[in-house]
Formats: structure tokens, sequence, C-alpha cells
């Protein structure tokens, strides 16, 4: 991912900044990774996302959890549907807030962007 | 490393592998025709009809597999008197049932969402074309709209058949024999974590590899008039060279 932000810069800006005096260190904080993230981003918001979704597999080795909770809730009240419906709109909900987060952060790295 | 235990584990490892495939093949298929309708849906611009697939599909997308696995298995015995009334409580009783109906809930909804990016990245000017010769609705689409953005979708679409595959290991969970529940059952009498483990791990590399190579033969078919057509006196020659 971070390869193909990398290769998603435009090299005649690199070579624009070396032409101009910026050595390597300099490029890359003041060139390459601002670029970079806005091409990184899309991609890592969605293995957040999957990550997070992911975690409820950790459930199965017993960790307390989210998942691993409500599986305790429902068994003690009887009420399976109620409780695992309930962890689901709770992931629904973090899942809500991170593409918020998300949406933020792109609007960050594109904020050099011409819109037409 | 014990080889023999692994040898000798094979003959049910592979029965297992077999409703692993068994319930993807199954679940894909459904998945796939109700992924269709459900994409174009999802694009119409009557808010009726879009509401309720985009909620579907964004519930089905933002919530993890095995909750929905737990929802619909577990989830369906607290409906159990008015499930038995309407004669349905034989099937949620499955958990094969359940496993294929969680399965295929998942992957419609991811693979609307494919299909519906798929179907607003067809090129406009082609949409317009089949206008001006005078197709519109069902004609339109069958025509023109489906067949383009079945090809968009498939690269996107061999992974989510490939991420299915490897999500049909949850079923395990809910008391399925399938290639990683057979595997538990064998480390659990033999205490051979690694080789029991590594060996399942190896059949999965492989039905998965088979997926994604039988993909790339199709989108090769399918791609046929965007290669270079292949020089034709070369092909002479070679096919004089056959004949010979």
């Amino acid at each position: 991912m971070f390869r193909g932000a990398y290769l998603a810069v435009p090299r005649g800006q690199l070579e624009a900044a070396h032409a101009i005096g910026m050595n390597r260190l300099l490029v890359a904080r003041r060139v390459l990774l601002p670029q970079m993230w806005r091409f990184a981003l899309p991609g890592l918001g969605n293995v957040w996302i999957v990550l997070i979704k992911a975690t409820s597999l950790i459930s199965v080795i017993q960790l307390p959890e989210l998942l691993r909770n409500a599986d305790i809730g429902a068994r003690a009240v009887r009420l399976p549907f109620t409780f695992y419906f309930a962890a689901s709109l709770l992931y629904l909900a973090i899942t809500i807030v991170s593409m918020l987060g998300q949406q933020r952060l792109e609007a960050w790295a594109g904020r050099g962007i011409r819109r037409d | 490393m014990d080889f023999e235990l692994i040898i000798r584990s094979l003959p049910k490892l592979y029965e297992g592998a077999i409703l692993t495939v068994e319930l993807t093949l199954l679940s894909i298929a459904i998945g796939l025709c109700l992924a269709v309708p459900l994409g174009i849906m999802y694009v119409a611009k009557n808010p009726l009809i879009w509401a309720p697939v985009r909620a579907y599909v964004f519930y089905f997308r933002g919530t993890p597999l095995l909750v929905q696995i737990f929802l619909i298995y577990y989830g369906s015995g607290q409906f159990r008197e008015s499930l038995e009334a309407a004669g349905l409580w034989v099937f949620f009783r499955e958990p094969y049932f359940c496993a294929v109906l969680s399965l295929t809930l998942n992957t419609a909804a991811y693979t609307a969402y494919i299909l519906r990016g798929a179907v607003r990245n067809v090129p406009f000017g082609e949409v317009e074309a089949a206008r001006a010769c005078g197709m519109s609705g069902v004609l339109l689409y069958r025509r023109i709209i489906l067949p383009k953005a079945f090809r968009l979708a498939l690269p996107a679409y061999s992974n989510e058949v490939v991420f299915l595959l490897q999500s049909t290991s949850l079923v395990s969970i809910i008391t399925l024999l399938d290639l990683t529940g057979i595997a538990r059952i064998i480390v659990a009498r033999s205490f051979a974590v690694y080789e029991i483990y590594i060996t399942a791990g190896i059949l999965y590399l492989i039905v998965t590899y088979s997926v994604l190579f039988a993909f790339r033969k199709v989108e090769h078919r399918l791609s046929g008039h965007l290669r270079e057509r292949p020089d034709e006196r070369e092909q002479m020659a070679a096919e004089a060279l056959a004949v010979r």
C-alpha cells in the first residue's frame, strides 16, 4: 500500500525538489510524505475497518472483548438475538465513526489538491 | 514433524475440504443471484428502492461475519415458537442451513457493493450510444451495462470469492466439520498442533490458488477483444509447422 502510494507521487516533483537543492530527507518530509498520505489513506482505512471486524474472532479464544461479552450475556439471560444484535450495532457504530474519521483525514490529506 | 500422522489424517482433512468447497460454492452461487438485482437496485434513483438495499449492504459490510453467524444460528433460538409455528425451525435447527444462510447474505452484500461500483464505472458514452440506438430499460441493462459491469467487477469479485472461502472456516465454531473443524478435532485428540494446522493451511492454499487460477482464465477469455491480435503471418507459419 505504501509502496503504491510512493509510486503514485509524480517523479518530476521529486526531481524538481532535488534540483532546488533539497537533500533526500528534506524531499521526503516536504514533498514525498505529504502526498503519500493522500494515496495511502483509502487503503489504510479499509485495512482498519477489516481489522476491527476481525477482532471479533478473538472471542473464540475467550478474551472478553465485545462479542465474547455479548456471548456471556446471551447465555446468562437466554436472549441470544437481543445480545448479538446489540453487539452488531456496536460494531456498526465503530465502523461509522471510523468512516467519518477516515473522511476527515482524507480531506486533510487532500487539502492541497485543486477540485473542479 | 510426525509425517505418519499427517498422512493418516489426510483422508479426514480431505472430507473437511470438500465441505468447505461445498459451502463456498453454494453461498457464492445463491449470493451472486441475489447480488445482481441488489446491485442494480443500489444505483436506482427512487429512494424507496435504494434505501433498504443500502441499509442491508451497510449492515452486512459493517458487522463481522462471526456476529452474523451467531445472530442466525444462536439468535434464531429466541424465536423458536414462532419459527416452529411457521414450520421454519427444522431449517434454523441445522448448523449447515444457518452457515449457508449467513455466508450467502454476507457475500450477497459484498458482491452487490462490488457490482454497484462496476455499474457506476460503465463508461457513460456506451450508455449514451445504446440509448441512441433506441435501447432502454431491461434491454440496455442486459446488452450493455451488465456485460460491461461483470467484466469490470471480475478482479474485485475474485477477491471476494477468496475471502468467502477463507471465511467458511468460521462455520467450524457452530459445530460444522469443515476443514478447520476437522483439523480442530484431530488436534484435540493428538495434540499435534503444527502438523495438522499446517496441513490444513496447505489445503486452503491449494483451493485458494485454484480459484485464483480459474478466475485468471475467465478474465483472459473475457478480455479477448482488448488484447492485441497475434501477428497473422506468424500464426500462419505456426499452423503450417503444426500441420507438418
